[in-house]
């Protein structure tokens, strides 16, 4: 249960970091093939929130797999 | 050329709906494809079903509209949504495999023992489906109608498409259309980027064309989408992607497809790395049409990526990535009528009609439904009601209320059906004040209706369980089986 609230943290967290950012951090000027800088750091935002996904199924899968056992 | 294409295209759609007809042994077979998919099956039929003609001709429009600040609440808000597919997909698919539920409205009546909420669910879940289909059959009208120059006009173009779906998925089944979204899949996601590649290069290349773009309209590159977005907005966009698509009935039976855990894990986890990939790519080229037409409306842009490649490419180029919009339209349309041809046979006609039905005659009544269903779809695309993107949103917000319902269902062991049932009426009733009405109160600011209604239907499930007490009869929630 306490992992579980920890989770949740997490993926709010994540969540609150992108709106920050785009809301108020994000710079228009361009970058590669002229997209907007801002594209780049928020795709890096992006790997992280797949990683805490990827960590999130391993640990919740093994729940489940216990609570067949 | 075009239509040797577009036939070829057909052809090999048609034919793998006639190899799968002789695959149909039973009603798990024709909806469930035996419950046996891997992780690239089910990765591709999720993709395939999800990234539907709003994918193709609606981000780009949409993009057209708002710029690239666009890309960023649709690429997050769609790999949110791997989050909660992990969440009420991975329940939904053990509650699948030791109960045998076929579809989402009898696992809801199988945990609570409740008519009542798998009525009023089942309701919410299709009536919401009947939008979204017609945005399908919009879609596959307007890419017909370019890629034969209005030769086949809107209204043909629709009739014929709808047609052609509903003859294949008839003979295919769900595991024709596993096969279909795999083959749909690929095409749409490698055309769809060699439309770009192509489009920047006659454009002297996406760079320059970007450059000209932030020099004539520099708020195409906000990522505020010039002040659009505030950050209330943002919260009500991510929560209603990531809240809507799990509970779509297409989707949610995907979730009982998988052969077995490990598989569904891993697809999720690569479903939230995708959308960011891809979403670059139709956002790009709806920025990009400011240069060849800068002025279209709302309604107008949906077609901007058809009207750039009859103006910067051949014909029989243009019609063959236009197959990768028709491989997305189609993708999505089959999945919705056989979702919602199923929940049609299982939770009404082998419920309250013939519970003594066989397996054959369940197929045969799931087709008469798909044939009905497919009509209906038809008949709102005729007359087109609003924008693809307008539609979407309704569509998406009045099945975003259901999630709170399900997360209840399945995680809260005490929880009551009159409790779900009352917080999800009102909720939606909310909904359709606040949309309707043309006002949002004060207090909510900028945000989107479905805001104020998802924390309302979330809040009344608690409200009325302590008012109401506990589950009243047939519980077997996962936890206690």
């Amino acid at each position: 249960m306490r992992k579980g609230v920890f989770w949740v943290i997490l993926f709010v967290a994540i969540a609150a970091a992108a709106v920050v950012y785009l809301m108020y951090f994000a710079d228009d000027s361009r970058s590669f093939l002229g997209l907007p800088f801002w594209i780049f750091p928020f795709m890096l935002l992006h790997l992280g929130f797949t990683a805490s996904v990827w960590a999130f199924t391993k640990w919740y899968w093994t729940e489940e797999k216990e609570e067949e056992g | 050329m075009t239509y040797i294409i577009l036939l070829l295209y057909l052809g090999l759609t048609f034919f793998l709906g006639y190899y799968y007809t002789r695959q149909q042994t039973s009603a798990e077979s024709f909806f469930l494809s035996n419950r046996n998919l891997k992780t690239a099956a089910l990765f591709f039929t999720l993709i395939a079903t999800n990234f539907s003609a709003f994918f193709f001709l609606g981000f780009a429009g949409e993009a057209y509209q708002l710029g690239y600040g666009y890309y960023a609440m649709m690429a997050f808000g769609t790999s949110f949504a791997g989050l909660t597919f992990y969440l009420i997909g991975n329940k939904a698919w053990h509650l699948g495999k030791r109960k045998g539920y076929m579809t989402p409205v009898e696992m809801i009546r199988g945990e609570t023992g409740s008519d009542l909420l798998s009525i009023v669910f089942m309701l919410c879940m299709c009536l919401f489906m009947i939008p979204f289909l017609a945005v399908q059959a919009i879609g596959g009208g307007l890419i017909l109608e370019t890629m034969t120059n209005g030769q086949i006009s809107y209204h043909l173009g629709i009739g014929l498409m709808t047609l052609f779906i509903v003859v294949y998925v008839l003979m295919g089944g769900m595991r024709g259309i596993v096969i279909m979204d795999i083959k749909n899949g690929i095409i749409m996601l490698s055309l769809m980027l060699v439309a770009l590649v192509v489009l920047g290069y006659s454009m002297g290349g996406i760079e320059a064309a970007n450059t000209l773009l932030y020099k004539e309209k520099p708020e195409l590159f906000d990522a505020t989408a010039d002040g659009f977005y505030t950050p209330l907005k943002w919260v009500s966009f991510l929560l209603l992607w990531t809240t809507c698509f799990p509970v779509f009935p297409q989707i949610f039976m995907r979730f009982l497809m998988g052969r077995d855990l490990r598989s569904f894990k891993k697809t999720t986890v690569i479903y939230t790395i995708i959308p960011p990939l891809l979403f670059i790519v139709p956002v790009t080229i709806g920025v990009m049409g400011h240069i060849d037409f800068p002025a279209l409306s709302p309604r107008e842009s949906d077609g901007v990526l058809p009207m750039l490649l009859s103006k910067h490419t051949p014909g029989a180029f243009s019609a063959l990535i236009l197959t990768g919009a028709l491989a997305a339209f189609m993708s999505t349309v089959d999945s919705i009528l056989i979702a919602i041809s199923s929940i049609g046979t299982r939770d009404v006609y082998l419920r309250y009609i013939r519970p003594d039905a066989g397996q054959k005659q369940q197929v045969l009544v799931a087709r008469w439904i798909v044939v009905i269903l497919a009509a209906v779809g038809l008949l709102m695309a005729w007359y087109r009601p609003g924008s693809i993107f307008t539609m979407v949103t309704v569509t998406f917000s009045g099945s975003a209320l259901l999630f709170p319902v399900i997360v209840a269902v399945f995680y809260w062991k005490k929880v009551s059906a009159l409790a779900c049932t009352l917080a999800l009426v009102s909720g939606e009733i909310l909904l359709f004040v606040l949309t309707f009405s043309g006002e949002m109160p004060d207090w909510m600011g900028s945000a989107l209706p479905v805001l104020p209604a998802f924390l309302w239907t979330a809040v009344m499930i608690v409200v009325f369980q302590l008012l109401l007490g506990r589950r009243s009869s047939g519980s077997s929630s996962l936890n206690r089986a």
